[in-house]
């Protein structure tokens, strides 16, 4: 039996939890009709964010929903706002950022668990595979782009963004074939490494990880369905409050 | 399985290829969309069209390395699982199901340059007007918050039900599928002058 008492929640808690909560979320973030109830679930999910211990995260989307919300609303009224997208920008922005949030608490388990919970939910092995391929390649397509910036700067292309500019297609040619090439030479030795790893196997696979909805799961789980349950049938009262508040 | 429809199924070595150059076409789409991200019209006409152009030689490598059932399915499905972890579920679903059909188009028949053309104008189309599912879905809801804010009808009208509106959709799809179109065709003339002699395809 493994012991989660005094364990911080993105160690105890079950992936399971934070992908219904995600679902939840993303279903409520284009459903909720009124300003006050997006700022609850909101803040829910700072509040979320920080019983994760994502503590700078949590302030990186406080920054950004004021900004959206109360810096757009204080400049609203400059025409140049008004002719362009902005305003648009900030509400659809602050809708988007919502499911995104728990996103960045799914993420927070190591990739191994990540996979075993994956593979427990009895998805196909192809998008288990598919999706532990992209999580593990996005860092290192980051750091190709940046060897091959680096080496274009040594050999005098592209090496500023007036150059880029200057000889558009032959910035793109001296990027995109040599990504290309090293995303080849990448892949054969993924598949390399997945082949002795066992990912040909098409039997019963064992995991490290023991993955199990425990009593705490189940509580935590039914909390948040009932939470977003109500604010969704009480968002039409809390419109109404807003209006009487104004 | 037997040998035969592995030989005609995409296997490991083939899904690590797409999966990867699908990584790669999301950050091409990504880095051509960040300078047109004030205006959702222009992300869609200026972004998305940008990207299909520059991202076609990744999927032509990408079916040339795995000409195989599924190969095309699983390039868009992969966008589609990356949107639903980063939180898009309704999003994810239109990609998932573009990819369905992408590769009906293409199926059993992985190596006609028509097919893949025609294959990717509808991946980039479905994945540039598929990335505003939610403003399909609740275009009401988004317009309304949007008049709270203090903004004019006739500012909401052209930023929410004229992104919806067929005659956008039009001109988006077209600029899409000829960004598509350019991409594909750029893409084998890249495979035959670097991939095909350096030996990688």
């Amino acid at each position: 039996m493994i012991k989660t008492k005094g364990m911080p929640l993105r160690e105890s808690s079950d992936l399971r939890v934070r992908l219904s909560l995600m679902l939840g979320v993303s279903v409520l973030s284009f459903t909720l009709r009124y300003e006050l109830s997006l700022l609850i679930l909101f803040l829910s999910l700072c509040f979320w964010l920080y019983l994760f211990g994502l503590k700078k995260e949590m302030l990186g989307f406080l920054f950004w929903y004021a900004f959206l919300w109360i810096g757009l609303s204080l400049i609203r009224d400059i025409p140049l706002v008004k002719k362009t997208a902005l305003a648009f920008v900030g509400v659809y922005a602050r809708r988007l950022m919502l499911p995104i949030m728990c996103a960045r608490t799914v993420m927070q388990d190591s990739h191994g668990k990540f996979m075993a919970t994956l593979s427990k939910m009895k998805l196909p092995r192809t998008l288990v595979l598919s999706l532990s391929i992209l999580l593990r390649f996005m860092p290192t397509l980051r750091e190709e782009f940046r060897h091959i910036k680096n080496a274009r700067k040594s050999r005098g292309i592209a090496s500023s963004v007036v150059q880029t500019l200057a000889h558009p297609l032959l910035s793109l040619e001296c990027t995109l074939i040599p990504l290309l090439i090293r995303t080849c030479k990448i892949a054969d030795e993924l598949a390399a490494s997945a082949s002795v790893r066992g990912a040909k196997i098409e039997g019963e696979r064992s995991s490290w990880y023991e993955v199990s909805m425990r009593t705490k799961d189940w509580i935590l789980l039914l909390g948040c369905m009932m939470f977003l349950i109500m604010l969704y049938f009480f968002d039409p009262y809390l419109g109404r409050l807003s209006l009487w508040l104004n | 399985m037997n040998s035969l429809q592995e030989n005609k199924v995409i296997g490991l070595k083939e899904i690590v290829i797409v999966v990867l150059m699908s990584a790669l076409s999301i950050g091409i789409y990504l880095f051509c969309a960040m300078p047109f991200m004030a205006s959702p019209k222009w992300s869609v006409l200026g972004g998305y069209s940008l990207g299909a152009l520059i991202s076609g030689p990744v999927f032509v490598l990408a079916i040339t390395k795995a000409p195989k059932i599924g190969a095309s399915f699983l390039f868009f499905a992969v966008k589609g699982i990356y949107a639903i972890v980063m939180g898009q579920i309704p999003t994810g679903i239109v990609y998932l199901v573009g990819g369905v059909l992408c590769e009906l188009v293409m199926f059993g028949m992985y190596k006609d340059i028509k097919k893949a053309t025609v294959s990717y104008c509808l991946h980039s189309v479905i994945f540039g007007i598929g990335s505003f599912t939610p403003m399909f879905l609740a275009a009401d809801v988004y317009a309304k918050q949007m008049l709270d804010a203090g903004m004019d009808q006739s500012v909401v009208d052209a930023m929410v039900y004229d992104l919806i509106a067929p005659s956008f959709l039009a001109i988006a799809g077209a600029l899409l599928i000829v960004g598509s179109i350019m991409g594909v065709f750029i893409g084998y003339k890249v495979l035959k002058k670097h991939f095909r002699p350096a030996g990688v395809a």
